[in-house]
């Protein structure tokens, strides 16, 4: 039962980025990749924000967005990323990404923004 | 050898290292040093590694992050990560390292696509003892840095960039970095609505 999905290959990641998101009362759950996202999105009705890698092994976080969108469901999703190249913005917002970070997290300057999508 | 490439390969290399440094830091105020060093120094360290490379039409980047895990864990820099002592402390220590290099080469693409550069960069592979220096000598670079962050003389962490150009772009390929630029984005972990 999570608010927030937040896939990232690295542990690193998954753990500052869950544990910020707690400290401000937002229950989180974590994904170590596409495959697994998509997994735990089908298994848990209530996520409302996707926070997502891009380059990961097995499947990728613009693949995922992809198949999240193609199975009709409308999650809002932000990508959490170092890469920043305007073509691989242009393919997230064409698959209906909503936001763009990029990494490192910084939680103060992200959590105003997640907060409105989870409202 | 374009001046511009070398100095480029230097610039971009310094700037981005600077940044990783801060983020290791994270205004801990350790007291972290920043210096070049020759590829000598760190075939002498015997220290890990994790490698990135980064391509583009005209050239390749490779980047090596080598770290000495004893002085990173005993300064304590991982705290902001928050370890977990019932998990592998070994295997979340080397992802805090790749994620570290993940985030300096993902500074040095930002650089080189300002400059008007489409590239794409890999994931980290993990060395276990660093000799990419090595081979990467082999393979006679275009250009090359180094540089190592150390603290109370204890050296944490190395770096090192290649700049390898593909055959028939030697005499064409000038990468030109913006020198006056203070970081590789301004708006780094901020979130952008689209």
């Amino acid at each position: 039962m999570a608010q927030v999905l937040v896939v990232d290959d690295s542990s690193t990641v998954r753990n500052e980025v869950s544990t910020f998101l707690t400290s401000h009362g937002i229950d989180v759950d974590t994904a170590i990749d596409g495959i697994d996202g998509l997994s735990k999105i089908d298994s848990d009705s209530n996520i409302k924000l996707i926070i997502c890698d891009v380059n990961m092994p097995n499947m990728d976080g613009l693949t995922m967005v992809e198949k999240i969108k193609a199975s009709g469901k409308e999650l809002p999703i932000i990508m959490l990323t170092t890469e920043s190249n305007p073509s691989m913005k242009q393919r997230g917002k064409d698959a209906g990404v909503k936001g763009w970070i990029v990494k490192p997290f910084n939680g103060a300057a992200a959590i105003g923004g997640i907060k409105k999508l989870i409202a | 050898m374009k001046p511009d490439n070398i100095k480029s390969t230097e610039v971009i290399l310094n700037r981005a290292f600077s940044e990783m440094v801060e983020l290791l830091d994270r205004g801990q105020d350790h007291d972290l040093k920043i210096e070049a060093v020759d590829s000598e120094t760190i075939e002498q360290s015997e220290f890990g590694a994790v490698m990135f490379s980064i391509a583009s039409s005209t050239f390749r980047m490779c980047l090596f992050l080598h770290f000495a895990e004893k002085n990173i864990l005993e300064g304590n820099f991982a705290t902001p990560y928050q370890f977990d002592a019932n998990k592998d402390i070994a295997k979340q220590y080397h992802d805090y390292i790749s994620e570290l290099g993940n985030n300096l080469c993902g500074a040095i693409t930002r650089m080189i696509g300002d400059a008007g550069f489409s590239t794409g960069m890999s994931t980290p592979a993990t060395l276990k003892i660093s000799k990419g220096t090595l081979h990467m000598r082999t393979l006679n670079p275009h250009a090359e840095c180094h540089l190592g962050c150390s603290m109370a003389d204890n050296t944490l962490i190395f770096a090192s960039l290649y700049l390898f150009i593909n055959q028939g772009h030697e005499s064409d390929l000038t990468l030109k970095i913006n020198e006056d630029q203070t970081k590789s984005v301004e708006s780094s972990g901020e979130l952008e609505f689209f």
